[in-house]
């Protein structure tokens, strides 16, 4: 029982993380239907930038709102420049093409994160209070956990509610799905874009910041992220927020699962799970082309 | 028929480009005579590079859909070679085991991946990939775990009338080399059947071929299986060029060098792979002691050959010829398809 | 306002000279000229293939490259993106009619008053006025709707951006013969209570004529015919322009 719940809580933590990452990707793939390798990038700078703001304070209260700012800042104007740069070019091409073109970008992010930051990892402190926690039964619940679930719970239901309900929602929703109709209403669509890639970008911020004092930061951070983000987002089914979210903790869940009762087993959960799903529901469990909530 | 003749890339004369293969050839196997071991390594790897890239042009350029997870069938084929090697058996049996392994598996992906197209296909096989990594990296008592599989090479080759013994590195390398271009040879065989052709027109207009009775699942399915073939046998012949067979050979950022390089040299043509694997493998060699800057000289390349020529290097002479008004475009699904379903082609 | 200011002569609201649309290197239209007075209506008659919904699309910047002028109210348009196109009042009900299908009848009809930018425009209530059989409808979702209501619901979004030029592309495309009576009440009633120039791009005689006052046709891309509904009854050559040779 307590190794389930044990299971089952890093599932979650894990999952939570993994959403806040991956919810960037699928408001961009929703919108601009682009998805993207270099959000890998970004969340990696935006780590990078926490964890070295951290370590430099030795973990001073204040430092933990100077990292926020910094990886926030960071992420969002890197995600906006790619945009206006380079990927705003793309949107032309077959999918198969953008993915291509954003994975060179993200080969080009991982290099100057090489050379910004070097070839050893970085490791910032926990914040005191976040290691403290409570015991259900014989298993520890930490309050950095509990965070990161609540955080991911927030951002969700924040986006589908932002999505379904504000006027700046609904603009967003009609750029992605009648993008020609939104321009002859006077929508910037051009404009729109950017600034999604600007919210992902800020997405790619917090989770590089709620990440960065529970795992060492190194140049395989992106890559590893953003293929676990892909399966999520395609699962989930393409651009749906609320399936993103059901996708991150499922296959997160069978992971931890897999990793707490078949521990000689190759780790191959998330992977198969993934197969399986999208075995059965080809375009995901919530089959939608564009982003919604 | 004259149409056949106009996937053709290029305007040389049939002798002068047999004169050229051969002198490539010859200079392939003369290249342990001038140079270094280091050089050999990477000249090897190259020729397995081109096989891997222009297997995955069989999927890629003629079926029209992107597998993100090649790497983990060359992986496959390089790990079976490597374990039938290490177990005493012989090169053939080696290379065998590899195909034939690397086909079913390749099948496998096939039958899961082509329920799905476009973006999803490339995810599922990039998903299916990353299991292949994970059992290798994972599987310690088969595939030496994180370490992988050392000590794999080749001693002799037996031609049936006679035993060739390979005494050192160079020998084993000019063995990759005859059988690099028997592999290229047999893809470009390939290439002028009229399954590629057929292969050709589901990529161009899928719903056309469709229309006209062809199943297009099954197509790509048996194009899926040829390319793992080819794939799993580049990786086996990969495998005792530096005697270890790793997990990282699997990995899905692995996957993506065939795919780059056929996108550089171009998918609209058979040589585009080749053209672009060799263009990587010297990228990699000239700036391998760059470290980071060669990530980032690889991405601005592809960038750049996205942006400026999406057809990649080898469509640039095609374009270049089209602007002067000499000859067509070179894929038409108009002609495959009559020319595949009209049964006039050679 | 402006261009008036600048000094044109503004009898024109809508003034196209010279436009060229190229997709690729095939030329979809090919130096066309027109113009459109403030409170005109003209029709852009033509088969299909012959550059209608090119030329529309254009006008809007949504369309292929394009070389020429065009203008309105005075103002060059050739620098200026779509939505700001939009913003200052051009309109088009595109021919695949595009209602956002994710929100109300409602919600869409006020979506369209986002491009006013600070025209004077009817209030919701006088739309539906104009419009009562959205009115029963506000609060579906449209994606809902049938083809008729969502044409509705499309001119009456264009609408409610108060358009001083109003682009329709293939409007009765597909419709019902009843549906289309609604229809040419519901532009009648635009016609009477906006000052706009509006242009309708449509092969079905019957109703342009009852919407319009004056006649273009395409052929090939190019201005074969352009006069009255009077002029164009009385030219021997239209028949040739319009039916399938």
């Amino acid at each position: 029982m307590d190794q389930l719940l044990g299971a089952v809580l890093n599932g979650l933590t894990s999952g939570s993380i993994i959403f806040m990452f991956a919810a960037g990707l699928t408001v961009v793939f929703g919108v601009a239907g682009i998805l993207n390798f270099a959000h890998g990038g970004v969340f990696m700078l935006a780590a990078y930038t926490a964890a070295s703001i951290l370590q430099r304070s030795s973990g001073s209260s204040i430092s933990y709102l100077y990292a926020i700012i910094g990886a926030v800042a960071v992420a969002a104007l890197l995600s906006v420049a790619l945009e206006v740069l380079v990927i705003r070019r793309f949107y032309q091409y077959q999918h198969e093409y953008m993915l291509l073109g954003t994975y060179a970008l993200l080969l080009v992010l991982e290099g100057s994160a090489e050379i910004t930051f070097g070839v050893d990892a970085y490791f910032a402190p926990m914040p005191g209070w976040a290691t403290n926690g409570f015991s259900v039964g014989a298993v520890f619940v930490n309050w950095y956990s509990v965070l990161v679930i609540v955080l991911g719970v927030a951002m969700a239901a924040g986006l589908v509610l932002w999505l379904r309900h504000t006027s700046s929602g609904k603009v967003i929703k009609a750029a992605a799905i009648e993008p020609e109709a939104s321009r002859s209403l006077g929508i910037n669509v051009p404009l729109v874009l950017t600034l999604v890639f600007a919210l992902g970008g800020v997405f790619a911020g917090l989770a590089g910041v709620v990440l960065a004092p529970n795992q060492a930061i190194d140049l395989s951070l992106g890559s590893t992220f953003v293929v676990q983000a892909f399966a999520v987002v395609v699962v989930g089914g393409l651009g749906s927020i609320s399936g993103a979210y059901v996708a991150a903790l499922v296959l997160s869940l069978a992971n931890s699962l897999w990793f707490t009762y078949l521990p000689g087993v190759p780790q191959v959960a998330l992977y198969l799970v993934m197969v399986l799903i999208l075995v059965f529901r080809p375009e995901g469990l919530f089959s939608v082309r564009k982003v919604t909530a | 028929m004259s149409t056949t003749k106009s996937n053709d890339t290029g305007a040389l004369r049939p002798a002068l480009r047999t004169a050229g293969a051969l002198a490539v050839v010859v200079a392939l196997l003369l290249v342990p005579a001038f140079t270094t071991q280091d050089v050999v390594f990477n000249v090897g790897s190259a020729v397995c590079a081109i096989v891997l890239a222009l297997s995955f042009n069989i999927i890629f350029g003629y079926g029209g859909v992107v597998s993100f997870g090649h790497a983990s069938l060359f992986a496959t084929g390089g790990y079976v070679a490597g374990i039938a090697l290490n177990n005493g058996h012989g090169f053939w049996a080696a290379m065998a085991a590899a195909g034939v392994v690397g086909a079913v598996v390749g099948a496998l992906f096939a039958l899961v991946a082509l329920r799905a197209s476009g973006i999803y296909f490339a995810i599922i096989t990039l998903a299916m990939g990353q299991i292949v990594f994970v059992v290798a990296e994972q599987w310690d008592d088969v595939t030496g775990g994180i370490s992988g599989l050392s000590g794999v090479g080749v001693d002799s080759v037996s031609l049936g009338f006679t035993t060739v013994s390979l005494p050192d590195a160079d020998a084993y390398y000019r063995l990759v080399v005859v059988m690099g271009v028997l592999f290229v040879g047999a893809m470009w065989l390939l290439s002028k059947t009229r399954f590629t052709r057929l292969l050709r027109a589901t990529r161009d207009d899928d719903v056309r071929v469709a229309a006209l009775g062809l199943n297009v699942y099954r197509w790509r399915f048996v194009a899926f299986v040829w390319s793992s073939l080819f794939a799993a046998l580049a990786g086996g012949l990969y495998a005792p060029l530096g005697g270890l067979v790793y997990p990282e050979l699997a990995r899905w950022d692995a996957s993506a060098e065939p795919i780059l390089a056929t996108l550089l040299g171009g998918s609209g043509s058979f040589w585009g792979p080749v053209v672009g694997a060799t263009v990587f493998a010297l990228i990699d060699f000239f700036a391998r002691d760059l470290n980071s800057l060669r990530v980032i000289i690889t991405g601005a390349i592809l960038l750049l050959v996205l942006l400026a020529a999406p057809g990649g290097l080898t469509s640039i002479r095609e374009r270049v010829r089209r602007h002067r008004g000499k000859g067509q475009p070179a894929t038409d699904t108009e002609k495959d398809v009559t020319a595949a379903v009209g049964g006039t082609d050679v | 306002m402006k261009g008036k200011t600048m000094g044109h002569s503004t009898d024109s609201m809508l003034e196209v000279v010279g436009l060229t649309a190229l997709w690729g290197t095939a030329r979809a239209v090919e130096n066309v000229s027109f113009s459109v007075g403030a409170s005109e209506g003209i029709a852009l008659l033509g088969r299909n293939g012959m550059g209608k919904s090119t030329t529309l699309r254009s006008l809007l910047g949504v369309g292929p490259h394009v070389q020429g002028l065009i203008r309105m109210d005075g103002q060059d348009l050739r620098k200026v993106p779509p939505h700001r196109r939009a913003r200052s009042g051009m309109s088009l009900v595109f021919e695949d009619r595009k209602v956002l299908p994710h929100i109300t009848v409602d919600e869409n009809i006020r979506m369209g008053r986002r491009a006013l930018s600070g025209r004077k425009a009817p209030s919701v209530d006088e739309i539906y006025a104009g419009f009562p059989l959205l009115h029963d409808l506000r609060d579906r979702i449209a994606g809902n709707l049938s083809g008729g209501e969502q044409q509705m619901l499309v001119l009456a979004r264009a609408v409610a951006s108060a358009p001083r030029v109003l682009l329709l592309d293939e409007p009765v495309e597909g419709l019902a013969p009843v549906v289309v009576e609604q229809l040419v009440e519901a532009i009648r009633w635009v016609r009477a209570n906006l000052d706009l120039a509006l242009v309708v791009a449509e092969h079905k005689l019957w109703f342009t004529r009852q919407c319009t006052e004056r006649v273009l046709v395409l052929v090939d891309g190019s201005v074969a015919f352009e006069g009255t509904w009077a002029e164009f009854d009385a030219d021997p050559r239209v028949e040739s322009f319009l039916t399938v040779a």
